[in-house]
């Protein structure tokens, strides 16, 4: 009876088991309430009529062709993004000279909510891709920069030195010597403005224009079109697992010693 | 006190006939107020080409500081510099520096070959397989099996060795060590350093070595100079006269040995 009892135990501890079943007990809960009414059915539709709903949409709808113009506003965002906070990040970690003098702007920009600046962006970018991929852009951009730029200062002396004693020293060094070094933390930045950048293209797209996964979700509310709406938020829901999924695949495949240092550090 | 001062007045030692590898004369090193090196003064030396000299002081006493100085990573506030005959303006090739902290030395992004391949393909005169030349220097440091590993997957001593053979790739006469052995266990010390002496006899190497440990600078050396505790300069320039090659037992068990150590021991404590 107890060694029985330890094997549950065993499973309930070292297995995902445990959390799965919470999930699967929600969604039983949420398929109940709906088909039994306990909740006002017009606001929380059964799972299986979403399900089935989803898959009209996916088939037939717009979906597909939303989904597509999200994603482009997103991968044009973050390239520019991503290349504009390495590029400034790496260069500003290198040059002092150059961090006096970007220091005020950048300090002076980051704090403004990329929100508030999304109506003024509008007078002058219009409301359609410029618009958002700016958005995206300039909302990436900051925490790529940081994180960048705290990689790059945090190159230890005695690795610019072994450059140095090699002959590879100041900007030679940069791609062979101070970029690897400081990948691990341009790599956090990279992957925290993932998801920076898929709120804001999602923002920008609900604010202004008539396209996107955005203003899918934002005309399915208007619509008072309950499934449309949960279509759109699991939709997005997978976009987001997706993407940090792609992500991760990703990172481990450029920074093989990464992962070996975190299971080094772990074992 | 009185021991140092009778030690200084010892005659000095031979000329030795070697030619000299390292030329130093009144080198000097100031730093800012607020920075925490230590500063030396004044220092003439001459090393011989195929000389092993141990660097020995307190802490403060400007050792590393030397070092630093000869591998030309930092520039003299003072004083003349010569490397294999050349006026030192920035690491001199005929140079390498083996750094105490190999975690930070290492290149963790690539494979101990890679790591030992980078100081090659940076050399004015590159080998022509670069491959062949990493598993020849591996082979010699005793790591000919662990090329394709990462620097990480391999312990202390294993990776102060791949430190070396990174340093040895590019060809040196001269090598430069700075505590290489201070972040190493006990056992893998004691082989690094009979490591370090069979390349010193067989490359025919001119080794500069800073170490805090008297034994040590005993057991590797044959000439150890001791620095004045607050940068003032040369304390004490003592030859070991300690046959070579250096056994860890039978060296150590020497009277000789312990003679020196004491002696140093005295020196540095003062």
């Amino acid at each position: 009876m107890s060694r029985r009892l330890a094997r549950l135990g065993r499973v309930l501890t070292e297995t995902r088991l445990l959390g799965w079943a919470l999930v699967a007990a929600a969604l039983a809960l949420w398929e109940a309430a709906a088909k039994l009414g306990w909740i006002g059915g017009q606001i929380l539709p059964p799972l299986s009529t979403i399900a089935a709903g989803w898959r009209d949409e996916a088939a037939h709808g717009a979906l597909a062709t939303q989904l597509l113009v999200t994603l482009r506003h997103m991968v044009q965002g973050y390239a520019l993004g991503a290349l504009l906070g390495v590029g400034l990040g790496v260069a500003t970690g290198q040059s002092r000279i150059l961090w006096r003098l970007f220091e005020p702007t950048l300090e002076i920009l980051r704090p403004v909510p990329i929100s508030a600046l999304v109506p003024l962006m509008i007078l002058f970018l219009g409301i359609d891709d410029p618009l958002k991929i700016s958005v995206v852009a300039i909302a990436t951009f900051f925490p790529i920069f940081m994180n960048t730029f705290a990689g790059v200062r945090a190159v230890s002396q005695t690795m610019h030195d072994t450059g140095r004693t090699f002959g590879v020293s100041g900007v030679r060094a940069t791609m062979p010597i101070i970029i690897p070094a400081a990948a691990p933390m341009i790599f956090v930045g990279l992957r925290y403005a993932v998801s920076v950048g898929l709120v804001v293209a999602l923002v920008s797209e609900m604010i202004a224009g008539n396209d996107g996964m955005g203003y899918f979700v934002i005309r399915a509310q208007q619509n008072l079109s309950v499934i449309q709406l949960f279509i759109g938020v699991f939709t997005l829901a997978f976009l987001g697992y997706g993407l940090n999924f792609l992500f991760l695949k990703a990172e481990a495949a450029v920074l093989p010693w990464q992962a070996g240092g975190a299971r080094r550090g772990s074992g | 006190m009185n021991v140092a001062v009778h030690l200084r007045q010892i005659p000095p030692v031979l000329p030795d006939p070697r030619p000299v590898a390292i030329r130093l004369r009144d080198l000097g090193k100031v730093y800012p107020a607020a920075s925490d090196r230590a500063a030396i003064a004044k220092v003439s030396l001459d090393i011989a080409e195929g000389a092993f000299l141990s660097l020995i002081g307190r802490s403060g006493s400007g050792k590393s500081t030397l070092l630093r100085l000869i591998s030309g990573l930092i520039a003299p506030t003072t004083g003349e510099l010569e490397v294999a005959g050349q006026a030192v303006n920035g690491p001199p090739p005929a140079a390498r520096y083996v750094f105490q902290d190999y975690g930070q030395s290492l290149f963790p992004w690539m494979s101990a070959r890679k790591n030992v391949i980078f100081g090659a393909r940076h050399a004015p005169k590159p080998e022509k397989d670069l491959h062949v030349a990493a598993d020849h220097y591996l082979d010699l440091v005793g790591l000919g099996d662990v090329g394709d590993r990462y620097p990480w997957e391999l312990s202390g001593g294993m990776q102060q060795r791949l430190a070396i053979a990174r340093a040895l790739a590019l060809k040196p006469r001269i090598l430069l060590m700075d505590e290489p052995f201070g972040a190493v266990d006990a056992l893998s010390r004691a082989r690094l350093q009979d490591l370090v002496l069979r390349l010193w006899r067989e490359l025919s190497l001119t080794i500069v070595l800073v170490t805090h440990d008297i034994d040590e600078a005993v057991y590797l050396s044959e000439r150890v100079v001791v620095l004045e505790p607050a940068g003032q300069g040369v304390l004490a320039d003592v030859d070991i006269d300690l046959e070579s090659p250096r056994s860890q037992l039978a060296t150590r068990e020497d009277p000789r040995f312990s003679i020196h150590r004491r002696r140093l021991h005295e020196l540095v404590l003062g």
